[in-house]
Order: structure tokens, then sequence, then C-alpha cells
């Protein structure tokens, strides 16, 4: 085993799975692989498993038995074989840095003192981990910023972040998929719809790579005048 | 079509069933009943299966017109439930005529009623569920004027003039927890805090959440974001507690110190601002 996993019991009806306490891509690859198994034999009895950093949540409709469950999991934890390893992709997500859509860009590269090309290069250039969805609907967690880009959050979060918002606070940068109150300063917009609401579906999976494209103004209206606009994705190898 | 015309819709109510499973990996809160006693007992009296969906209704105030006759029952938060001037007791099923208009008064005691139909609600069921959550559903709350179609049975219940107690739990003080993922972290001074003194609702509350008003002297900070489910109890750096409820996100990073059981949410659900709970500690 890479890691040690231990089981904890929250609750008759809650359970979980506890990964070491980091934000490392080799736990996120071997907890989605362990939430596929589970997803796989007892997607039934639960109410939710729930992914973060590094526990997974199992939240069951009706207690089971605590033995039962403790076998099938020490099972589950030692199942290693490679074809339970997901396909993954990484994908681009059109984003315009203008600051027309980017209403604390300007402000944002006063206080970093950082000329708008290079902030630009610094945030499309990188791969960012989809470590899992929360906060809001469809909100991705997304691991790997260039620290260089990492600001304070608000001091008092705004009323209202924009559906499409771009945005950037501590060390976390992120879509807003739909309008929310927040305190991430907002330095783009994408012109596509990340998530379906009453669909529940965003194309990306937990493990997926995101890649921010820039677009311009012009490629913006295009993109979101659009209804099958495609989003360019790659098969990542291994 | 049979209808359901809100010509006083309340403060806030919804149509929740037990709830919208499995669909947390996309990050979508799993919502339901905010006191799933008296919404699974509402479902009982009126012989369906236990997650069936209800009228949820805060704090009353309503007054439903029935376009076609049907049977109903309502059961938690105490009110005044009426046909003009015919007074029935809650959980007692009977018959709203047509044309007639259901009126529930503000509530006396609790805040949260459950109404169900013997027949079927006409709603749309969105990633396995009926319960209003924006985005999913394109409403959170029924407006005054709107119009909620249903399909009455036709095989009617017996109404038989047995009927069950009063909602007990609504004066229940004891609100049972666990230790929470984080209880450890906690100090024995905090421990002693939150099992000795009573504690207090805020008026910062609604299905995501309700905050204390008591506070905790707290050096605790923020954790890697975590798993959040209903009844978790979150210590804010500030010392702050939050209960997070139904419609609470699926993830966070405040310390999780404890953990409430299904029946506690009820209890604390039922409380109004500035009503006492004492945290009970319970072990699994």
């Amino acid at each position: 085993m890479k890691f040690s996993i231990s089981i904890q019991y929250i609750t008759p009806y809650h359970f979980e799975l506890h990964w070491p306490n980091s934000i490392d891509p080799d736990i996120l690859l071997d907890m989605a692989r362990v939430r596929k198994i589970i997803e796989m034999k007892l997607a039934n009895e639960m109410v939710n498993i729930i992914s973060s950093y590094c526990i997974l949540g199992l939240y069951f409709k009706s207690p089971p038995n605590k033995a039962f469950i403790q076998m099938e999991l020490t099972e589950i934890i030692k199942d290693q074989k490679p074809g339970n390893d997901q396909e993954r992709f990484k994908w681009t997500i059109p984003v315009c840095y203008d600051f027309e859509f980017a209403p604390d860009l300007e402000a944002y590269l006063k206080k970093k003192q950082m000329d708008i090309d290079t902030f630009i290069h610094i945030h499309s250039r990188k791969d960012y981990l989809l470590y899992f969805y929360g906060f809001l609907p469809g909100f991705m967690y997304l691991g790997g910023m260039d620290q260089r880009l990492s600001i304070p959050r608000k001091a008092s979060p705004d009323r209202k972040i924009e559906t499409g918002a771009v945005a950037i606070g501590g060390n976390q940068t992120g879509v807003y998929p739909g309008e929310s109150p927040g305190g991430w300063h907002v330095i783009g917009k994408t012109p596509i719809e990340i998530f379906h609401p009453n669909k529940g579906y965003a194309p990306f999976q937990i493990a997926d790579y995101i890649h921010f494209g820039s677009i311009n103004k012009k490629q913006f209206l295009n993109i979101r005048g659009k209804k099958d606009y495609k989003l360019h994705k790659e098969r990542m190898d291994g | 079509m049979a209808e359901i015309i809100f010509k006083k819709a309340g403060i806030w109510t919804s149509l929740q069933d037990g709830g919208r499973f499995n669909q947390a990996k996309m990050g979508i809160p799993v919502s339901g009943p905010m006191d799933s006693i008296s919404f699974q007992l509402t479902n009982h009296l009126i012989r369906h299966d236990p997650l069936d969906s209800c009228l949820e209704i805060y704090m009353g105030g309503l007054e439903l017109m029935f376009t076609e006759s049907c049977q109903v029952v309502c059961y938690g938060a105490l009110s005044k439930i009426s046909i003009g001037l015919t007074q029935y007791a809650q959980g007692r099923i009977f018959t709203v005529k047509k044309g007639e208009i259901l009126t529930i008064s503000n509530f006396e005691k609790g805040q949260w009623l459950y109404l169900s139909l013997h027949g079927r609600l006409e709603t749309e069921e969105l990633l396995g569920s009926r319960s209003f959550y924006i985005p999913v559903t394109k409403k959170e709350k029924f407006q005054d004027g709107e119009k909620l179609t249903f399909i009455p049975n036709e095989r009617l219940l017996p109404t038989s003039y047995a009927r069950i107690a009063r909602p007990m739990h609504l004066s229940e003080k004891i609100v049972e927890v666990y230790p929470g993922p984080d209880f450890s972290l906690l100090t024995k001074t905090q421990r002693e805090m939150l099992f000795s003194k009573p504690f207090s609702l805020s008026q910062s509350q609604n299905r995501m959440g309700i905050h204390l008003v008591e506070t905790l002297t707290n050096r605790m900070e923020e954790l890697l974001s975590a798993p959040i489910y209903p009844g978790t109890v979150q210590l804010t750096p500030s010392g702050k507690i939050i209960v997070m409820m139904k419609d609470a996100q699926v993830t966070g990073g405040y310390p999780r110190i404890l953990q409430l059981s299904e029946k506690a949410i009820g209890i604390l659900a039922q409380k109004r601002p500035f009503e006492r709970i004492y945290f009970q500690l319970i072990f699994f």
C-alpha cells in the first residue's frame, strides 16, 4: 500500500477514510481509485460519497453493520488492480482576461505589481488538477496554482460574483459555476457554461486537468453565441 | 386539473422529499426535510413511502385553495389548521373540499410543519429528487399566487378519530451529538464549555445552517477542506459555532467538532432564535 489509510467511525451513518493530511496529487489518484470501487460496490447504500483533499466521507442511508463495512473497506483499500484507474483528460477552458470581464484584475495587478501579460502567461500556462467539487454545485477545487499569483481573500466578500467568473483567492484559482457571493478576486471570465445545473453535469471528472486558454473579447462573444461549442480535450497518458 | 393555489405562500414554503442522493460528487447538497421526525410521520400518516415529498412550511401564515377535493394531513410545528371556522388537529387526516381554503396560522411553537396529501404532487424530479434547491430546481420556495398541480387519490383513506400525540421533540432541549472528526483538537476547557452550558440559536439561520449565539474561545486554524454532512458542527477561527443543515455545502475548511444525529437535527431545527439547547455527547 502506498499510503496508510485509516477508517474513522463518526456515527452509525457516517464513516470516513483518512489519508495523510496534505494536498498531494498521488493521494487524489489513490482516493479516486478507492472511490470508484466503493461506488461500484456500495452506491445504492449511500446518501453520498464526499471527496475532499485527504478525506473521503461515506454517508449511509441506514446504519451498515460495522464489522462488515470494516472488512469491505479494508479489502477495498488493499485492492490495487490497475484496471480501476479511470481515463483522464486535460481540458481547455477558454478565459477572457479583458478588463471588461475581469472587474478586479486592474486592482489585483496593482497590488501584485505585475503586468497583465506576465499575469496571463502565468495563469494560463499551468495545468490545474481537479481535486473535487464543493462550496457550490459545480465549483471545482483546483490544485497547482503558481504561488506568485496568491493573494489574500477580500476582507469582506462581494455580494455578487457573476456566472463564469474566473477568480483567485488565497492560493487557489477557480471558476464560479453560478452567481454567488464570494471573497475571491475576479481576474477573468469564461464564456462557456461549465455546469448544467438541472442536469447536474459538468464534463470534468475528479483527477482531470484543467487548462485556461486565453481568448480575446471577440472570441469570447463568438463562443458565447455558440450553442454547440466543443471544449478542447486531450487524453492523458498514465 | 387539480391544483393547490397559494393564496398566501408564507415565508418559506418548499417541496422536500428524502433528499438528492449521490450528487455531492458535483458539489450538490443533499437537501430534504429540516425535521425528518415530523416529515416521516406525515408520510406515515398518509400511508406514503417515508421519503415521499411533502410541503415543508416555515413559520406558517398560509392560505391554500384546493381546486379539487383531497384528503390531507399536517404534522410538525404547532399551529391552528382550519377551513373556515372548523379547526383540525395535526396528525389527523381530513378533507379539503373543492374550492375551500385551508388556513395554516402563524406557528405557536416550532418552526417547521409538513403537509402531505392523499394523492400525488406533480412536480419535476431533478437528479433523483423533487426537493427545491437552486440552481438544480428553478425555485427555492413558493410565491403568493403560485399553483401546484396534484392528482388526488380517488380511493379515500379511512379517517378514524384516533390520532397521534403532539410532537414531543418540539419541547426537547437535549441535542445528542457524536464527537466530530476534529473533536480531538478541542481543548479540555472547550469541551467543558460545550457540555456544561446551554447554547442558544441565533437569528442567523436558514436551510443551509444555524449559527449559535454563544462562542467558544478558539485558537484552532482552518483545516484542509473536508466533507460536511447535515448536522456537522463547525467551529470558526473566531469561535463561532455553526450547525450545518440540509442545504449546506458538501465540503468546508472549519474544524468539524461535533456531528448531530438525524433526530438531533430535527430537534434543533424546530427551535426558534434565542431558544436554548444542551449538547449531550453520545458515542458510537
